[in-house]
């Protein structure tokens, strides 16, 4: 069984906590600390680690004082680099390197996205549960199996993309960023399809875009394809 | 159907039977009507039937190389379409060559404009979509531009050269540069370049655009091959890759032409000169980038 809380998630900040009964894990520190610490009602010494994606602020913001918090930080040397992380509570991961932290078993992927060595993650628990995190990507290499949660992101619609570029409120080479940039609903229908999403309990849809998405839209359709119960994840 | 209709059929002769239009004529049908159907009933000039064959002429050729490559690849990764005329989505293809034959892009002159068929995954069939090439840039900038430059220089800077831009300023009426090729012949590695645009009646509309190697480097495809800016290429053996290896490619041609897509991207189109046939080319630019990021994920999605 797993727990997730959404603290967050849109181009103004993201970040979700997971946990098994056992270990409380951060996924992305893309608030101020101070808005984190809320959200979690201060009660910070229960994390037990944080994984960060990619260097993105709306990701990252808070992962300097979260490591002056005393939690480690688990993200790629690009990242870390990009972001100027150093320090004893930096763990520096790499794709497809498998490592634990406390239950949970976590294997890194790599993604497609215009920054240095973003990640995606894969996290199994001692229970059976098994969750893919994947977000700001535009497409994923992997097929994943036996999974039982999936938070994905689900960033716009074609056809609202279109429409919006006709009318002249989202400039062409913006749509353009976006196709090489961020999962669109078409993708990760064909994403999910490719997957063996028999045992999915739960979809969380992440990261939708302002202009660009229809929640209530998004819900159905995702639901339709997979048959599985999908959560629209609160901005 | 009875015997005295069987009869008959088998003794119709073979030279009245019906007989099939060849898929260059069905193109050229599907062109011809396209064109009516847009500038009204206006017959095709001598021009645009030239062009419009030489669309198919270019199309049948690379359509040949598309099914080549699909027939080489093994089972598990080869698209069970074949690339061929009657898997072609026909509707987009004549409109779309109706409104790059009137712009002028001409696929049989060197770099005007390439077509790529892609696999539309929801229709089933191949779209054909079209990658402006520098001179295709070229003519677009010079046939809707706004304030179109008399002339427009390009010029790669190597480390042996001289140059010194002039910008203006209180001594400076107008803009820009000295060049002096040293040693023609060993010129050296290449360290940026420029382009300028220069008009001869306005002088102080003079532009000049200095681009470091880095900023060269900037414009230069994510996917880029090998074969053209040089670099490391996968390296295969009895179907295995077994390494990597180096190529020289075309890195000089390719920075030069690099300079030469920005020299004339930078000419502002005229809102008024925008026709249809303009909108339908940014329409079919998005298409193709929709195109492109579907291809490159049915060519990467794996099993983990």
């Amino acid at each position: 069984m797993i727990d997730i809380q959404c603290l967050g998630s849109s181009s103004a900040g993201n970040a979700y906590r997971i946990s098994d009964g056992h270990t409380e894990l951060l996924l992305e520190a893309g608030f101020p600390y101070k808005s984190i610490q809320r959200a979690l009602q201060f009660k910070m010494s229960d994390i037990a680690g944080c994984l960060i994606t990619h260097e993105h602020l709306d990701h990252s913001k808070a992962a300097p004082d979260i490591m002056r918090a005393g939690i480690n930080i688990y993200t790629s040397a690009g990242t870390a680099t990009a972001r100027g992380l150093s320090g004893h509570r930096l763990k520096v991961i790499k794709a497809l390197e498998q490592f634990t932290i406390g239950t949970w078993t976590i294997l890194p992927f790599g993604i497609q996205h215009d920054v240095e060595e973003p990640l995606g993650f894969l996290l199994a628990n001692q229970d059976g549960d098994k969750l893919v995190f994947l977000t700001d990507t535009y497409y994923c290499r992997h097929r994943f199996r036996d999974l039982t949660h999936i938070m994905v992101e689900c960033n716009y619609s074609l056809d609202i993309v279109n429409e919006r570029v006709a009318a002249g409120h989202l400039h062409p080479a913006q749509k353009k960023r976006l196709l090489r940039s961020h999962f669109g609903l078409e993708h990760v229908k064909d994403f999910l399809k490719a997957n063996d999403t028999r045992s999915v309990e739960e979809i969380w849809l992440l990261h939708l875009s302002d202009g660009n998405s229809d929640a209530e839209r998004f819900k159905r359709e995702i639901q339709e394809t997979t048959g599985a119960l999908v959560v629209v994840a609160d901005r | 159907m009875d015997t005295a209709d069987q009869t008959k059929q088998q003794t119709v002769p073979t030279e009245i039977a019906k007989k099939e239009p060849t898929q260059s004529e069905r193109f050229m049908t599907k062109v011809i009507s396209e064109f009516g159907s847009s500038v009204g009933e206006v017959a095709l000039t001598n021009f645009q039937k030239r062009l419009a064959q030489n669309y198919f002429i270019a199309l049948d050729a690379v359509l040949k190389t598309t099914e080549e490559k699909r027939l080489k690849k093994s089972d598990k990764f080869r698209d069970p379409v074949p690339a061929v005329w009657q898997h072609v989505n026909m509707e987009k293809l004549a409109r779309d060559v109706v409104a790059m034959a009137r712009v002028g892009f001409d696929p049989s002159q060197p770099n005007h404009i390439n077509p790529i068929p892609y696999k539309n995954k929801n229709s089933g069939k191949y779209d054909i979509t079209f990658i402006e090439g520098y001179r295709g840039i070229e003519l677009k900038a010079t046939k809707y531009g706004l304030d179109v430059p008399d002339h427009v220089t390009v010029e790669l800077v190597y480390s042996t050269d001289k140059f010194r831009p002039v910008k203006k300023d209180s001594k400076n009426q107008y803009e820009g540069y000295e060049f002096e090729i040293v040693n023609a012949f060993d010129r050296g590695n290449i360290i940026g370049g420029f382009y300028y645009h220069s008009f001869s009646q306005a002088p102080e509309k003079n532009k000049l655009v200095i681009m470091t190697k880095k900023d060269i480097e900037k414009r230069k495809p994510d996917h880029a091959s090998a074969e053209f800016w040089g670099g490391e290429k996968d390296k295969w053996e009895n179907n295995k890759k077994v390494g990597t290896e180096t190529i020289e490619g075309w890195y000089d041609k390719m920075a030069w032409k690099t300079i030469y897509r920005a020299a004339f991207g930078d000419i502002t189109i005229d809102s008024q000169k925008i026709d249809d046939d303009y909108l339908r080319l940014k329409q079919m630019e998005s298409d193709f980038a929709e195109a492109e990021v579907d291809e490159e994920i049915r060519a990467n999605v794996m099993g983990l």
